[in-house]
């Protein structure tokens, strides 16, 4: 529950994806166009991490079906994937990340 | 019988290419009617875990495409096409009755090769289906013995996963070497090496004589006996193209196809594993028999049919996965190469990569993801990095990538 401090902000690169764990939970936290998002690091359709994968165009794709994501929304963006991703609250102060967890 | 409007699309085969292309026409809003006809009594479902997670858990829904078809979707099950009249629109199927079609999309993949001097005991089978998956899992019981013809991946998974369920499993393979067409010479030794050391018997350079029914074993071509109260033969497939052939569709070894997926008939295309293609990085014409082309050729066919102005082909660098026991294998571009070049992390992942005429065309890796997804971004038109490049220690392989993209 709440705010979990996760990582120093420099750590996660432009067009980058890093994998934490939260409160238990595998979150991905990635940096486009220089601001920070956190999606669940699990693809919803195969056993796969999505930190593994190509950060492009703002979309995630997971390294083993290439099932693409939106970043900012979890959507996911056709076939393979008929489930969209868990999208968490996300802050970044005085170089650290924050995750909200519910 | 009505005549099919402007626009109704009929796709013969329901694994993942047809119903790929049936679920992607119904997403963009296509106009016809979408008629998804396939021989088994299933739903749409994926295959790969067939070799795999289906044999530990056995849970059918999780392997089924989607929880529910759109109801833009119309399945006929149990139904086999027997011929196409491509003049009249025309595709007859098994139960006497004709669909009309305005477009059609033969999806009807292809089917395992058979040994005929083994095929006819009852514990031999073959695995390309659920029904096949269900009838070997019912086997898999702790204890019992597997033996797997053929080092393909297919084999491979079954055995490592047998092993788990705690099955004595062994391999024979006829060739002097495991997975021959589809990964690089080194990386199949590192695969050998590493199946070996877990305890798994793979036979090279052996065939099966006979089995000897008494006592569920098998006999090799050397006399040695190898436990096998199932034995799976694993030795390839052959692409279903016949009902294409006889419509007189040009075919040769699988139906040709473009990029598009136009087969040599108007209004008929063709997507999947039954396709003989371009392959981008080797320019043969070639089966690609994979998952990701089964992905990607039908995503390209569903925008043609969409919009055949504004569609491009879908330029996929064909590339598969291979999940067996604790090692994921990922392969991309060609198999062959002029140089190679390994890279192997301190966490014990394993990159090859080879070059051809100075540009990368393949990239094989073992339990490194992360790097394979980078490094596959370079094969072919692109800019490229150099074997000294890869090796060199303290490497980030992303920003190596990064940079050569952007250069």
């Amino acid at each position: 529950m709440g705010w979990h401090e996760v990582l120093e902000g420099q750590l996660v690169q432009e067009n980058d994806v890093v994998g934490v764990k939260v409160d238990g939970r595998d979150v991905a936290l990635y940096r486009v166009e220089g601001r920070i998002y956190a999606t669940s690091n699990i693809c919803t359709h195969g056993d796969a991490l999505l930190s593994e994968g190509w950060v492009d165009d703002g979309c995630i794709e997971c390294p083993l079906h290439q099932g693409r994501f939106e970043i900012a929304t979890g959507k996911g963006q056709g076939t393979p994937i008929s489930v969209d991703l868990e999208t968490y609250a996300v802050k970044e102060e005085c170089g650290r990340i924050f995750v909200e967890m519910s | 019988m009505i005549n099919a409007s402007q626009q109704d699309v009929v796709i013969v085969g329901a694994g993942l290419a047809g119903y790929n292309i049936a679920a992607s026409l119904a997403q963009q809003g296509y106009a016809g009617a979408i008629t998804l006809v396939g021989d088994e009594d299933w739903p749409p479902y994926d295959r790969p875990p067939l070799s795999k997670h289906y044999q530990t858990d056995g849970d059918e829904s999780a392997i089924l495409l989607a929880p529910e078809l759109p109801p833009r979707i119309k399945q006929l099950r149990r139904r086999k096409a027997l011929a196409i009249d491509i003049k009249n629109r025309l595709l007859q199927l098994d139960d006497d009755n004709e669909l009309c079609w305005n477009k059609l999309v033969i999806a009807t993949g292809a089917r395992p090769r058979l040994l005929p001097n083994l095929q006819q005991s009852s514990r031999v089978r073959t695995l390309r289906t659920l029904d096949d998956a269900q009838a070997i899992r019912a086997s898999l019981t702790p204890g019992s013995s597997l033996l797997v013809i053929g080092a393909g991946p297919i084999g491979l998974e079954l055995a490592t996963t047998a092993t788990t369920l705690g099955v004595q499993s062994a391999v024979v393979e006829m060739a002097s070497r495991v997975m021959g067409r589809s990964v690089p010479a080194a990386m199949a030794e590192a695969i050998l090496q590493h199946h070996r050391a877990q305890d798994l018997a793979i036979h090279l350079g052996r065939t099966v004589a006979y089995l000897d029914e008494n006592r569920g074993e098998a006999v090799l071509d050397n006399g040695y006996r190898v436990p096998a109260a199932l034995v799976v033969v694993g030795i390839g497939v052959l692409a279903n193209d016949e009902l294409a052939a006889h419509a007189g569709i040009a075919c040769d070894n699988g139906i040709l196809v473009d990029a598009f997926g136009r087969t040599s008939a108007p209004d008929v295309f063709a997507v999947g594993d039954v396709t003989r293609q371009r392959h981008p990085v080797s320019g043969r014409l070639e089966r690609i028999e994979t998952w990701s082309n089964a992905q990607g050729q039908a995503l390209a066919v569903a925008a043609f049919l969409c919009n055949p102005t504004q569609a491009r082909p879908s330029g996929l660098i064909p590339w598969f996965w291979s999940d067996q026991g604790d090692l994921r294998l990922q392969c991309a571009g060609d198999i062959r190469g002029d140089i190679e070049a390994w890279r192997i992390d301190p966490s014990g992942g394993r990159i090859l990569v080879q070059w051809t005429g100075g540009r990368v065309t393949g990239v094989a890796a073992l339990n490194a993801s992360r790097d394979f997804v980078q490094l596959k971004r370079l094969i072919v038109d692109r800019p490229t990095i150099t074997p000294q490049q890869l090796t060199a220690p303290d490497l980030n392989i992303r920003t190596l990538v990064q940079q050569a993209l952007t250069a």
